[in-house]
């Protein structure tokens, strides 16, 4: 051999030896392996199979794949799933090198069926290498075979180590990933226990309260020498706490209950409005004392037989619990408890306070047990903290939904619907509807025409929205419906329609009624803005007008006063 | 059909009157010094509708001629695709679109001073294989110019790779005649284009010691240009020649920029050409380049601008030979081209890669 073809082999193997290892990407290594070599050898077609036992999160155990080909346009196949043949050419040698067949080109699925010459190297045992030229005096030489070898071995070893940093990768993944979930799991095991321990603190506060009052008003009874006032004055006294201590041990049943899953439903056919008003007169009574507190009930138009299929006990029991909180937290102002019929069947509860509201921190736990907004030792407010979980169970065994809004020091609405089987409301609503529009044409209000007319009902509550709507219809006005105040302003500016008036309810998620009002006023000056909202005290009233408010109307809305206002300013 | 400094005019009636019903594709290759601005000439195309690829060179051949303000347009068939890229996976996704299109020939116009122009040449490898015969240059300027270098209907672009892909075959060949003259050096650093460092030293600082010590030539900065281009470096390449990669410029860091990547540890060696080498270049390629068998319709070249400067005066003989070889087989066919900055060739065998200093010869049958 010359000393310019040795220096030209070592040069050669030089290259090869230094384009193995660049990067433990396995597609990247192969590639710069593979250009290497079909540069210098001036190949046309290189590629690696490996096989699947090898390769990392594959669903085949057997057979082989291509990891790498170039051009990619010269395989047919990429899968080789029977390696019989491969295995017996592989048997007695380590590389070979013959003009290709048609049985090779299928065995590797191989898109050139016959000619050229084609050239096979064992990577160990983990895979092959082959190289295809298409004029066929290019098959390689024993020898020339034989000088690739130890660096074939070296390239074997270098996928193995892309394998098996593949692998290392997706379980150091894995691990992370794992450990992640068991800290936080750990931390919600941690934050439990802490609950349980203040739940079990303050239950057994809860649970002592009345019981101390009736041990001790019972004690004072048997004193003979009480007159009538003061004995039925203890008498009461025993009575509610018994009540206040029944309604605790028949939650903490039902939690107990649902955290087995053993919480049964009943469901039945009733007319809603006697049970709202029982519940309400129960609270108002036994509220009556606290004069900077009123106590609501609002119930829709012709009602009166507007009746549902469900389980009547749980949803006074979810009832019971939203007022009992609502009371809890609002120590003035006003509670108003109802319901409105959305799509003529489905009732939506609610109950509205004007309480400390709930904090943007604290609303996305106040569902879960043993919470309360405030879980300090120091809190200003009594209760289990079970209640509203109890709600959000029994909402979802009635197939319903329970949603909130709250701000801080303004009050929290809460609203639920349950699933209602019942069909006979339909046509009592239809009647209802009837009397409604004929009672609506009777005051003059379809004589009115306000046809081209757009009026924007800023409101969030779609069941609210609809009843505006279903007014404002009978005029023929355009109506568009914007679910928050951002929405509200953005209609207002883009004035595409142009907007002659605004409905706006206080509030709303995102952005306010009162913000709402002072940049659409800031955007056009001339545009109505007509507040409705359920919360009437006169502060609010002031706060309204001095945003550029031009009226104010209250919930529930007045068909006759709703067109009024809306003569004075259309 | 080449044009001597035309205006846009002279150019718009020519594609507009041509007779070829099926051959109304036009590649276009225009000289640096054409005053016809580029987008004007989109422009006027597109507004006639007519279908175009093209690129700027240094010079336009003609025959035994070279001229900066020439025009070659070579009708291609109707059914050519073009097809505008400038990165791996941009192409990828459009030539996806022709997956069930069997091509034959594939005219390619890279940005020839570009980094990626060896990488838009391995895209192109790995999604059309060796079925396909590749045939083109580097287009670019000599002189500075803010226009850009490459045409298509959808624009003028700076950078990228314009390829025309036809069903009409065609055979191709290439050859520079350069031999080893000193090595091996080992490229021990490199990036895309770009030799950082040979024999783990600066590469200018290696270089320029060499030419002193060994061939007695003082090299520096500012001369780099007028003496490196007679001392180009070969990459071996088996049963073919070397990959010629001419070191165009020198960075101030002493980086030798190329046309053409050199792959990081590859084993390069100092090349020259013999004055016999020379001499059969011309013969052997056309010899190796034509299907004798057929009737030949048309020639395309593309010659290096570097080996223009390097074979000087010889490089007119070299044309005139290649022109009397072409002649000999096909009386009527004109040798027309361009001095490009990098040539690109594959005849269907062997791993193509952008050349250097060479000859590309394509003939349409």
């Amino acid at each position: 051999m010359q000393t310019n073809d040795i220096i030209k082999d070592i040069s050669f193997l030089y290259e090869l030896s230094l384009s193995i290892g660049q990067s433990l990407d396995l597609k990247e290594n192969c590639r710069r392996f593979l250009d290497t070599l079909m540069s210098i050898k001036n190949i046309e077609f290189g590629g690696v199979w490996i096989r699947n036992s090898y390769i990392s999160f594959t669903e085949q155990e057997h057979g082989l794949k291509a990891v790498y080909s170039h051009p990619i346009i010269k395989l047919e196949n990429c899968s080789i799933c029977n390696s019989n043949f491969i295995d017996r050419c592989f048997a007695s040698q380590n590389s070979f090198s013959c003009i290709l067949t048609q049985k090779i080109s299928n065995e590797i699925g191989f898109k050139v069926k016959e000619g050229g010459a084609i050239t096979f190297f064992q990577l160990r045992e983990i895979g092959f290498l082959v190289l295809y030229s298409s004029s066929e005096k290019r098959i390689w030489s024993q020898i020339d075979q034989t000088k690739l070898k130890n660096v074939l071995d070296k390239f074997s070893v270098s996928i193995q180590a892309c394998i098996s940093h593949t692998t290392s990768v997706q379980d150091l993944i894995t691990i992370t990933e794992t450990k992640k979930e068991l800290e936080k799991a750990k931390k919600e095991a941690e934050e439990s226990e802490k609950l349980k321990s203040a739940f079990l603190s303050n239950i057994s506060h809860e649970i002592r309260t009345p019981i101390n009052a009736m041990v001790g008003f019972s004690n004072l009874l048997s004193d003979n020498n009480l007159n009538k006032n003061q004995r039925d004055g203890f008498i009461n006294h025993i009575s509610d706490n018994g009540k206040k201590l029944l309604k605790l041990i028949n939650n903490l049943i039902d939690v107990s209950k649902m955290e087995t899953n053993q919480l049964a439903i009943q469901k039945e056919n009733f007319v809603l409005n006697p049970i709202i008003t029982d519940l309400y007169k129960v609270f108002e009574t036994s509220h009556r004392l606290n004069k900077s507190l009123e106590l609501r009930l609002v119930l829709p138009k012709n009602s009166e037989e507007f009746s549902i299929n469900s389980d009547k006990n749980k949803i006074v029991q979810i009832l019971e619990n939203l007022i009992d909180n609502a009371i809890k937290f609002t120590t003035k102002g006003i509670i108003e408890i109802g319901y409105f019929i959305e799509d003529e069947t489905n009732p939506i509860f609610y109950i509205k306070d004007t309480g400390v509201g709930i904090s943007s921190e604290n609303q996305h736990v106040i569902f879960d047990l043993f919470r309360q907004g405030e879980s300090s030792s120091t809190r200003k407010f009594e209760g289990s903290g079970i209640g509203l979980t109890l709600c959000k169970k029994m909402v979802q065994l009635l197939e319903g939904e329970i949603w909130f809004d709250s701000k801080i020091e303004i009050g929290s609405n809460f609203y639920f619907k349950v699933h209602n089987l019942g069909q006979s409301n339909l046509k009592l609503l239809r009647e209802s509807s009837d009397k409604f529009e004929c009672r609506i044409e009777g005051s003059g209000v379809k004589s009115i025409d306000y046809t081209n007319r757009n009026i924007l009902i800023a409101e969030d509550v779609k069941s609210n929205f609809n009843y505006l709507n279903a007014i404002i219809e009978l005029t023929d006005a355009n109506v568009i419906w914007a679910r928050n105040g951002r929405d509200a302003i953005e209609i207002c500016q883009a004035n595409d329609p142009q907007i002659d008036l605004v409905l706006m309810d206080m509030r709303m998620p995102e952005i306010g009624g009162l913000d709402a009002i002072k940049q659409i006023k800031a955007i056009n000056n001339r545009i109505p803005v007509i507040v409705q909202t359920a919360f009437t005290f006169n502060n609010e009233k002031e706060e309204c007008f001095k945003a550029g408010a031009n009226e104010f109307i209250t919930k529930p809305i007045d068909p006759h006063k709703l067109m009024e206002v809306l003569q004075k300013f259309l | 059909m080449y044009l001597e400094n035309p205006c846009l005019n002279e150019i718009l009636y020519l594609l507009e009157t041509n007779t070829f019903s099926n051959n109304a594709f036009a590649f276009i290759l225009i000289g640096e010094d054409s005053k016809i601005p580029l987008n004007e000439l989109v422009n006027s195309l597109n507004s006639k509708k007519i279908r175009f690829t093209g690129g700027v060179f240094p010079k336009i051949i003609h025959n035994n001629e070279t001229s900066s303000t020439g025009f070659v347009i070579k009708w291609l068939p109707n059914n050519a695709i073009s097809i505008y890229f400038d990165s791996s996976k941009t192409f990828s996704r459009q030539i996806s679109e022709f997956s069930n299109v069997i091509f034959s020939t594939v005219y390619v116009l890279t940005s020839g001073l570009s980094s990626d122009s060896s990488e838009h040449l391995r895209s192109l490898y790995t999604h059309l294989g060796n079925d396909v015969k590749f045939l083109g240059g580097g287009a670019g300027r000599t002189k500075k110019h803010n226009e850009g270098v490459l045409i298509s209907n959808d624009g003028v672009f700076n950078t990228g790779t314009i390829i025309t892909l036809t069903r009409n075959k065609a055979t191709t060949g290439s050859l520079h005649g350069w031999t080893k003259l000193y090595g091996p050096f080992i490229a021990t650093k490199t990036d895309k284009n770009f030799i950082k460092e040979l024999n783990w030293e600066n590469a200018f600082v290696v270089y320029q010691r060499f030419l002193k010590t060994v061939l007695n030539i003082k090299i520096n900065k500012e001369n780099f240009e007028t003496n490196a281009i007679h001392y180009p470096f070969g990459i071996y390449k088996e049963n073919s020649e070397y990959i010629i990669r001419d070191p165009m410029r020198v960075s101030e860091e002493g980086y030798l920029q190329c046309v053409g990547n050199i792959p990081e540890n590859s084993v390069i060696d100092l090349m020259t050409m013999e004055k016999e080498n020379f001499k059969s270049v011309s013969k052997n390629l056309v010899y190796q380049s034509i299907d004798a068998d057929l009737k030949i319709a048309d020639a395309l070249i593309f010659n290096c601008i570097s080996r223009a400067n390097h074979l000087n005066d010889d490089f007119y003989v070299e044309l005139s030979n290649l022109t009397e070889e072409i002649k000999t087989n096909q009386n009527k066919v004109n040798l027309e081209g361009a001095l490009s900055i990098g040539e690109i060739y594959s005849s269907g065998e062997g791993y193509p890669e952008i050349l250097n200093k060479s000859i590309v010869l394509g003939f349409s049958y």
